[in-house]
């Protein structure tokens, strides 16, 4: 093709757009004035004669059945569900791990040899990660207590703060919570964190709770679908209260599996609570869609994060080699199915007549990549590393401002698994970008393998920029350095510069 | 008589037999805690001379607390060691080289022109931390006191013994050892980096920590421009040579081997904690004694020791051994200094006891001796040493070595929750062959409280020829 040719057909583009999108628009108003043209010529008396010609019993069905096909629609459609608001857990800066430090108790400690030391290194050095992640008191030690108490006591503090703070933000009161849904997949002692909660809160004995454990850094959107779904049995303005958060006390790997070592590295403390319901008085945002995607019949993507023990004995999880490109792969899954329910009706014609070329005419046409720009205004991508995050914005084109929320909460607050999409959104929301009418696409990945995206649309955007980032988004965005400039990273981050073996 | 009546008084001599094994301290538990604040990429805090040429010594100081009465106040309950931690991520704000770690400079490429800088030791303040150690002994507080004032050397087991080394990249500057006793009393052990700042700079160092944690804010952190740092001073302009009486060379002697990256100092004895209490009384009764007018408390225990060491050592090493003595007086840092008030700005020197040999002097005249010697900063020290400094060079040790800590303990409290400890030592560890020991004020009382490290066998003989000396004043 041209090139003038192509410059022709991209200023056409928008005018094809605002066609496309408004066809049922752009058909009825000439269809509509024809008839009442059609009607002005007839003139009034011919229309009442006609009118009186017809049977009473059509007029009667004519105005009866749109009227109950109507009825039945409204009745049969399922329950809007709102976001009443949502709240994170505010990192303390006494639990504070710099980059020296996590490499010192690693390096201290005898049970780490010389190789996994320099692994975690450069894996630190290319991971993303700022100087101000936070890890559970237990891990401050040399070497980490991974105890039941310890475990617990970082759950409680997740847990209870990020609760606090939602129940202050609403001002609803524990009493007024009908359903609860909590996810931590790594950590599940008995009683479950759902009934530590309604212990601690003191919840009604009628409340439905649930506790979803193993399902992995995916598994907030899920509790989130949980949530709805119980939302539409539940009776009217029944509020459903999401705690999606990750025990990392109990999960630190100490062998020397270079493979398993990764989430060590990863996973910092996090975690979110949000508070949903039928009732949209005061809501801040609508939950519009939530797609599932699941991979785990395929061998290659159930084994892809396994969590298992090394020859020696030590738990911890696997990560293999093809994490990417399977993540590719669910992702495609993903969008395809959520593609339908949120594009724009241009962008799916655009992606038809090229499916159809491709098909009938010529194979090698190149497929039409939506633009899922047209449909979302801000995409939050879970931080679940630098690679991750790359691999999506390479495949779905977005510009580094769409992924910025991502990269920041990375560096922040590191990989806070399911929890991290709700800090990106406080990222946008903090930054103020957050417009009423914007859509929002949170795209959450997990073992299994599974990609779960939810779309929602904003009603009314934050006050302020109260939140887990209020005393550091002034320092935000930050330069993430790139970490192909290996030696240049080394010597600003004063890490240790090991001799060349 | 003090010592004697007190071992009467607890009445159970078995307890004491059984003391040795149990006073012993046991689990220790290592973390870290880092400073609350970023400091920034790449700020290092430069080592003046001065600093180098300490950096095989560490300044060892314990406060040991008693368990708060059962009747106590809500704000005069024991804390906890979170309590303990808590304060100290600002406290390392304000102090953040404290937290760093040591790097060299790389080697120069063109070496012709910066020789004496290629791998000079600096500080990387890279937020890594310090140290903090829970441990615990099985004793009680009263029991431990007994033991110290019996046997004297009980302070090290409490101080996290380490040095810095193997690996520079990974020692901490800064060991806060927590040792909680049977009887819910607490001892504070801190190994400082003799190479980070002197006895008074680690005290009020402390000292504020103590502060934070009874409730004072701390000054909001700063932004950190690694500019503001500024470079350390340039170097004193040599003395008028014409004036200064010719310089003796033996105030730092170099070690007999490089030591390379483990700051350790070799030495030919093992070094072992020595403690020894002087009462009031005794000052008084001393000060009483002819001659003595006009002599400090300081230059009248130290002259004590000196004689009665020289005497110990005259099988040994001989007479001559023991005529040299090192004295360092302490100063007070400058506060709010550009250096956070993190300096090695004390005073060396010698005393000579040239005429009859020290073990056979009278006291007021090896006190006198000591008064008079005259002392010079640590950097002219350091300047004069020149590129001796930039090697490996011991300071205490070098011969016997006596500190003035003066009041250090009076003028940098460490009160946590409205509660004074109930017994104070400084000391100075990874010293020469020649022993230091440190002299101060008590914690109660105005005694003083003589610590440090001598050879082997020492401080049994010595403990016992100070009784004597003292009984006889």
């Amino acid at each position: 093709m041209g090139s003038s040719s192509a410059a022709l057909l991209r200023r056409l583009k928008p005018l094809y757009q605002v066609v496309v999108n408004n066809i049922l628009a752009i058909v009825a108003v000439p269809l509509a004035g024809a008839v009442l043209l059609k009607a002005a010529e007839l003139g009034p008396e011919e229309l009442q004669a006609r009118g009186r010609a017809l049977r009473p019993a059509h007029m009667f069905l004519a105005a009866f059945v749109p009227a109950a096909a109507a009825a039945v629609y409204l009745m049969l459609r399922p329950r809007a569900v709102y976001l009443v608001d949502y709240a994170c857990f505010r990192t303390n800066p006494n639990c504070r791990v710099p980059f020296a430090t996590f490499l010192e108790h690693s390096r201290v400690w005898p049970g780490f040899d010389e190789r996994s030391v320099r692994f975690m290194t450069r894996l630190l050095e290319r991971s993303g990660l700022g100087e101000e992640t936070c890890l559970p008191y237990a891990q401050h030690y040399i070497p980490p207590s991974r105890d039941l108490e310890s475990s617990r006591a970082e759950a409680e503090l997740v847990v209870f703060s990020a609760i606090d703070d939602l129940l202050a933000k609403t001002g609803v009161s524990p009493q007024d919570i009908d359903i609860l849904v909590v996810n931590c997949s790594l950590f599940a002692p008995t009683p479950s964190f759902a009934d530590m909660i309604v212990n601690r809160y003191k919840l009604r004995a009628e409340a439905r709770h649930v506790h979803l454990a193993g399902m992995g850094c995916s598994a907030g959107l899920i509790s989130v679908e949980l949530a709805r779904n119980l939302l539409q049995v539940a009776p009217r303005g029944a509020r459903a209260l999401v705690v999606s958060t990750e025990t990392i006390t109990p999960n630190y790997y100490m062998g020397q599996e270079r493979a398993m070592l990764l989430p060590n590295c990863l996973f910092r403390m996090g975690g979110a609570a949000a508070l949903l319901s039928t009732d949209g008085a005061g809501a801040r945002f609508r939950l519009a869609r939530v797609v599932r995607t699941l991979r785990g019949a395929a061998d290659s993507a159930y084994r892809c994060v396994y969590q298992e023990e090394d020859e020696r004995g030590n738990v911890g999880i696997n990560l293999s080699k093809d994490l990417m490109s399977i993540a590719g792969d669910a992702l495609k899954a993903n969008i395809t199915a959520m593609g339908p329910l949120v594009l724009p009706a241009s962008e799916q014609l655009l992606f038809a007549l090229s499916f159809l070329a491709r098909k009938v005419v010529n194979r090698r046409i190149r497929p039409y990549i939506p633009d899922f720009r047209t449909a979302f205004e801000h995409f939050c991508i879970h931080a679940g590393g630098r690679a991750v995050i790359d691999e999506l914005q390479r495949s779905l084109t977005l510009s580094d401002e769409q992924v910025e929320a991502s990269r920041m909460t990375l560096h922040r607050f590191g990989n806070t698994s399911s929890s991290s999409l709700w800090y990106e959104l406080a990222y946008i929301e903090a930054k103020g970008r957050m417009r009423r009418g914007d859509r929002v696409w949170m795209i959450g990945f997990g073992s299994g393998f599974k990609c779960n995206s939810a779309a929602w649309e904003c009603i009314r955007p934050a006050a302020n920029a109260d939140g887990p980032w209020a005393n550091c988004i002034h320092r935000y965005p930050v330069h993430i350095p790139d970490p192909l400039d290996d030696t240049a990273q080394r010597q600003r981050s004063g890490a240790p510069t090991f001799p060349e073996s | 008589m003090v010592v004697e009546a007190v071992v009467v008084e607890s009445g159970s001599p078995a307890a004491l037999g059984v003391g040795a094994g149990s006073m012993a301290v046991h689990g220790h538990r290592l973390s870290t805690v880092v400073p609350s604040s970023v400091t920034g990429e790449s700020v290092d805090y430069e080592l003046t001379d001065a600093d180098l040429l300490h950096k095989l010594h560490y300044v060892r100081a314990v406060h040991v607390f008693r368990a708060p009465a059962a009747a106590a106040a809500p704000g005069e309950r024991a804390l906890s060691v979170r309590e303990l931690k808590e304060p100290m991520f600002p406290w390392l704000d304000m102090f953040f080289p404290v937290s760093g770690r040591l790097r060299r400079r790389q080697q120069q490429q063109d070496a012709a022109a910066d020789d004496e800088a290629a791998g000079r030791p600096f500080v990387r303040c890279n937020d890594c931390g310090v140290r903090i150690v829970e441990a615990a002994c099985d004793a009680t507080v009263e029991q431990w006191m007994e033991a110290e004032a019996e046997r004297g050397g009980m302070c090290k087991p409490l101080a996290y013994d380490k040095v810095i080394g193997p690996e520079l990249f990974f020692s901490p500057l800064l060991y806060v050892q927590i040792t909680s006793f049977k009887c819910g009393g607490m001892a504070l052990g801190f190994t400082w980096a003799h190479v980070i700042g002197d006895i008074p700079s680690a005290a009020a160092c402390f000292a504020t920590w103590a502060q934070l944690a009874s409730g004072n804010k701390a000054p909001p952190p700063t932004l950190r421009d690694p500019l503001s740092l500024l470079p350390p001073p340039p170097p004193a302009a040599p003395p008028a040579r014409a004036t200064a009486p010719p310089a003796p060379s033996s105030v730092v002697k170099a070690t007999s081997a490089p030591v390379g990256d483990h700051w350790a100092v070799p030495t030919a004895h093992d070094m072992v904690p020595f403690s020894f209490h002087v009462t009031e009384q005794q000052l008084n009764a001393l000060q009483q004694r002819p001659g003595a007018a006009g002599v400090g408390p300081f230059e009248l225990v130290s002259a004590l020791v000196w004689r009665a060491l020289a005497a110990i050592r005259a099988s040994e090493d001989g007479d001559e051994a023991t005529r040299t003595v090192t004295v360092v007086r302490t100063t007070q840092p400058a506060v709010g200094g550009r250096r956070l008030g993190l300096t090695n700005e004390h005073r060396i020197g010698h005393a000579v006891a040239s005429g009859s040999p020290p073990a056979a002097a009278d006291v007021a005249a090896l006190a006198a001796l000591l008064a008079g010697a005259r002392v010079e900063d640590a950097g002219a020290v350091a300047a004069r040493a020149g590129d001796a400094a930039a090697g490996d060079v011991v300071v205490y040790g070098a011969s016997l070595t006596f500190v003035d800590a003066g009041g250090v303990v009076e003028a940098h409290p460490l009160e946590l929750a409205g509660r004074r400890p109930a017994h104070v030592e400084y000391a100075v560890d990874g010293v020469g062959d020649g022993g230091a020991a440190v002299v101060h004020a008590a914690a109660r009382g105005r005694g003083r409280t003589v610590a440090g490290s001598l050879r082997q066998g020492e401080p049994g003989r010595l403990r016992a020829a100070l009784r004597d000396a003292l009984r006889a004043a």
